[in-house]
């Protein structure tokens, strides 16, 4: 009976056994999986939006970008590309170029400048006797005449202005209307004065006198002239809004136009598919009108476009725009491995990230330059040399408190110390940066090289020492070389992290915006960084939703960096220890 | 002496047993390495205590004792290699040639240029076999390539190793087999001509072929050298040695030719621990 009770304990412990192994089994292979995925979702976004940066539908913009500010030879089939998208523009810029200055509206021109001609001339004309009289009167007898006077003078030219802008909603002029009553605006001071000029040839007018004559004379017209123009503007604003939308996408549409506008992203259209359908839907698709709601508070609305130009010639304009997106854009799916050798042009819109890499290597480099010699010296002092003491705890205990301080206060130091108070550059420059950059990862280097140190055998040094060598020699040609593969790894993979790190460049190195530097201007110059520009590119970029696309590869391209560091590492550590373990 | 009384040691025996053997064995034959009264503390144990011998030039001196009875670390302290254990201390007299070895103004890297050592397990460097061979060689400053290969070739000659490697000097020392590994470290300790070579368990990591070899090439290099060896194998120190010396628990118990030693053992303990009573 015993000896069956006992077996049974036994047989329950060893199931229980299997039980828990397998459910550590399991909870492990599960917290891989997890890993696994957690990677999978954080990286594959990544990986994909990155790609994108380089690989994407360019339409005729990109290219036209390329060939005109970076002074690329463009392939035949793009620059045909190029004519048949700007061909097949054409019938929308004679539309609009329609819509903007009909055939009537000269007609209506001359009407006016008639009417307005013969207000005008009124002064020396017809009305000359009149005004005589009043300018010598005594004022303000003499101001309220002239009031009264240029009230009469242009009471027919404002009534024929009037009648115009009542009709321009129904026959379609109000575009080339307003710009006819502006550009009558600006002449009429001038044509006043000439006139004025004229009527003094009868009776010389004093200066002061003359002074009040004009504006008197001006102010009615002036002031009618612009109240009409802002309600056509109003009435326009609709269609200035979607015209300026098709400018977005397309690019301006008159070489003129294109001569007026300064920054590249008003020069140019929208050089990737992507932005292009976005802008499409945006602004072209859909416009904001101003309207007034049951309170008679003025608000935006956003309407359909076909909806809202229906019927008109701006309808018809969208119904094309619609039907010749592609001709006009000609996306082609390219590679543009410029996105890793250009300059940026126009904070990040155009262009590639040539000098944030350029900024990383630099930064990552020096700090190396810096931190390696360092790190490994002090991992051989403690490691070989420093007998257990106070002082030497001591220091231990700084690297170990310093591998713990907040990056962020790694760079505050860097401002503080490096650039005001030793004054190693005159502002920000990647020398400080990589010293500080350095300063953060010393702790990280020296710990791993005094764990590769300590993990070199006992036996080396034995049979180092055994053989006659002094510390130094048996270090350098045993114990050095043995460590090696370990050192290296840690040093390497402190290299990925000074790469990607923001905090400590932000008051020390990093620039937003700048050229690829120059090897020489590295001990005075800031530079861009890929840490940096992501951050910059993300949070303080105006059009950030417009440079998803360079956001996504510059993180890529970092990742890609790092990952390959580490790649590195793990395959020199590989290639050392075999080659060590024969 | 009865058996209860050998299993507690003599309270001191050091003190008598090596004028007893020098007189045994003749004043003509010198003493390359000579210790009087040599203690050695790790901290505040006493490992080697009061120890009065000594390693005959051109001889074999075997070392034998349980476990922890203090032989490597007496071994260890003749090039000093204790040294690199924290907290070990010595007291009274270890020489090379009259000279003392723990002297303040002594050279330590002269002296282990003087007293080569192989170790128990093999311990090649992650380097060629030729880089292993002319490490010691190097370290001197010898930097010419032929007088280089001479001592190489001739060290690898001498340890028996040579025909074996000598078409693969520049392959990893690592990929020899255990025997050969230590064959070649005993190559890397002979080419740098040292006088004393002290040897300890050279072959407890080794099968008994590759023993066999290296015990061929301590009697092969016997008379040339004066060789120390620690050994827990009462056989190989009865076959290689021509002088033993038995410690226990930190004491030398007795000291004497070997073949004496093993046939006529003057110590209980030493007669029990050879014929494997305990240890």
């Amino acid at each position: 009976m015993g000896v069956i009770a006992k077996k049974n304990v036994e047989k329950m412990n060893d199931s229980t056994r299997k039980v828990l192994d397998k459910s550590f089994t399991a909870l492990s292979y599960c917290a891989l999986a997890a890993m696994g995925a957690a990677v999978l979702l954080f990286l594959l976004p990544i990986a994909i939006n990155g790609a994108g940066a380089v690989f994407f539908n360019a339409t005729v913009e990109h290219w036209k970008f390329l060939e005109e500010n970076l002074g690329r030879e463009l392939q035949p089939e793009v620059s045909e590309r190029i004519r048949l998208a700007d061909e097949a523009r054409v019938p929308l810029v004679q539309m609009i170029d329609e819509f903007e200055n009909p055939p009537f509206a000269a007609e209506l021109e001359e009407s006016l400048r008639k009417s307005f001609g013969d207000a005008v001339k009124g002064i020396s004309g017809a009305r000359a006797d009149e005004l005589s009289k009043i300018v010598s009167l005594e004022n303000p007898e003499r101001a309220r005449r002239l009031k009264e006077f240029s009230a009469r003078l242009w009471a027919s030219f404002v009534d024929t202005a009037q009648k115009a802008r009542a009709k321009s909603g129904e026959d379609g002029t109000s575009i080339p209307l307003e710009k006819i009553l502006h550009a009558l605006e600006e002449e009429l001071t001038d044509r006043v004065k000439a006139e004025i000029s004229n009527f003094e040839k009868r009776a010389k007018l004093k200066f002061s006198v003359r002074q009040q004559v004009r504006r008197a004379l001006c102010a009615p017209a002036s002031k009618e002239l612009l109240s009409e123009a802002e309600k056509l503007h109003a009435q326009n604003a609709a269609y200035q809004e979607f015209k300026s939308g098709v400018e977005e996408l397309l690019g301006p549409l008159s070489a003129e136009r294109k001569e007026e506008l300064k920054l590249l992203r008003q020069r140019y259209g929208q050089p990737r598919l992507d932005l292009a359908e976005n802008v499409m839907d945006k602004s072209v698709r859909t416009i904001s009108v101003r309207e007034r709601d049951s309170a008679g508070t003025e608000i935006l609305k956003r309407v359909s476009s076909a909806e809202f130009f229906k019927g008109t010639k701006v309808g018809e304009m969208l119904r094309y725009i619609e039907g010749n997106f592609t001709a006009m854009l000609r996306p082609e799916f390219t590679a543009y491995w410029g996105f890793f050798f250009d300059d940026p042009y126009d904070s990040n819109i155009f262009g590639g990230i040539w000098p944030m890499i350029l900024g990383t290597f630099y930064l990552t480099a020096g700090s190396m330059i810096i931190a390696a010699p360092l790190g490994i010296c002090a991992a051989i002092y403690f490691s070989e040399y420093a007998k257990p003491c106070r002082l030497v705890s001591i220091l231990q205990m700084c690297v170990g408190t310093l591998a713990g301080v907040p990056s962020i206060v790694f760079g505050l130091f860097g401002l503080a110390f490096l650039i005001n108070t030793l004054k190693v550059s005159d502002s920000k420059s990647v020398l400080a940066g990589a010293i500080t950059l350095a300063l953060l990862v010393l702790p990280t280097i020296i710990r791993s090289c005094e764990e590769a140190l300590k993990a070199v055998p006992r036996s080396y040094r034995e049979a180092a020492f055994g053989l006659g060598a002094g510390k130094w020699k048996a270090i350098r040609s045993v114990i050095l070389p043995a460590a090696l593969p370990s050192m290296l790894t840690g040093i390497i993979i402190s290299m990925g992290r000074a790469a990607g790190e923001t905090a400590p460049i932000i008051f020390t190195a990093a620039t937003s915006a700048g050229a690829a530097l120059a090897l020489g201007d590295v001990f005075t110059q800031p530079t861009p960084a890929l840490p940096w520009n992501i951050y910059n590119l993300c949070s303080e970029h105006e059009m950030a939703e417009r440079v998803a696309h360079v956001q996504y590869g510059m993180v890529l391209t970092l990742i890609a960096i790092v990952l390959a560091l580490n790649f590195a590492a793990i395959l020199i550590r590989a290639k050392l220890q075999r080659k060590m373990k024969a | 002496m009865t058996q209860t009384e050998t299993l507690q040691p003599p309270p001191e025996p050091a003190e008598k047993r090596p004028a007893a053997t020098a007189a045994e064995c003749g004043q003509d034959e010198d003493f390359a390495v000579r210790a009087e009264n040599f203690s050695v503390y790790y901290g505040s144990f006493h490992a080697v205590k009061n120890v009065s011998t000594g390693f005959r030039r051109g001889k074999v001196t075997a070392i034998i004792g349980p476990s922890g009875c203090g032989k490597s670390t007496f071994l260890r302290c003749v090039n000093r290699m204790n040294d690199l254990v924290e907290g070990c201390t010595t007291s009274g007299l270890l020489a090379l040639d009259g000279v003392d070895i723990y002297h303040k103004r002594l050279d330590v890297v002269e002296l282990r240029r003087r007293v080569g050592m192989v170790f128990q397990r093999p311990n090649p460097f992650p380097k060629s076999i030729y880089e292993n061979v002319a490490f010691g060689a190097r370290l001197k400053g010898v930097s010419s390539r032929s007088k280089l290969d001479e001592i190489v070739e001739s060290s690898l000659r001498r340890a028996a190793l040579w025909d074996e490697v000598k078409d693969r000097l520049n392959s990893n020392a690592l990929g020899m087999s255990g025997g050969q590994q230590q064959r070649m470290c005993i190559a890397r300790a002979l080419a740098i001509s040292p006088e004393v070579l002290l040897m300890d368990e050279p072959c407890s990591a080794l099968d008994p072929k590759s023993t066999a070899r290296i015990e061929d090439l301590i009697a092969e290099l016997s008379g040339e050298y004066t060789i120390a060896i620690v050994t827990h194998n009462m056989q190989q120190a009865a076959r290689v040695s021509d002088f033993t010396a038995f410690f226990y628990e930190g004491s030398l118990i007795e000291y004497g030719a070997t073949d004496r030693l093993f046939t006529n053992p003057q110590c209980a303990a030493t007669n029990d621990y050879i014929t494997g009573r305990f240890g």
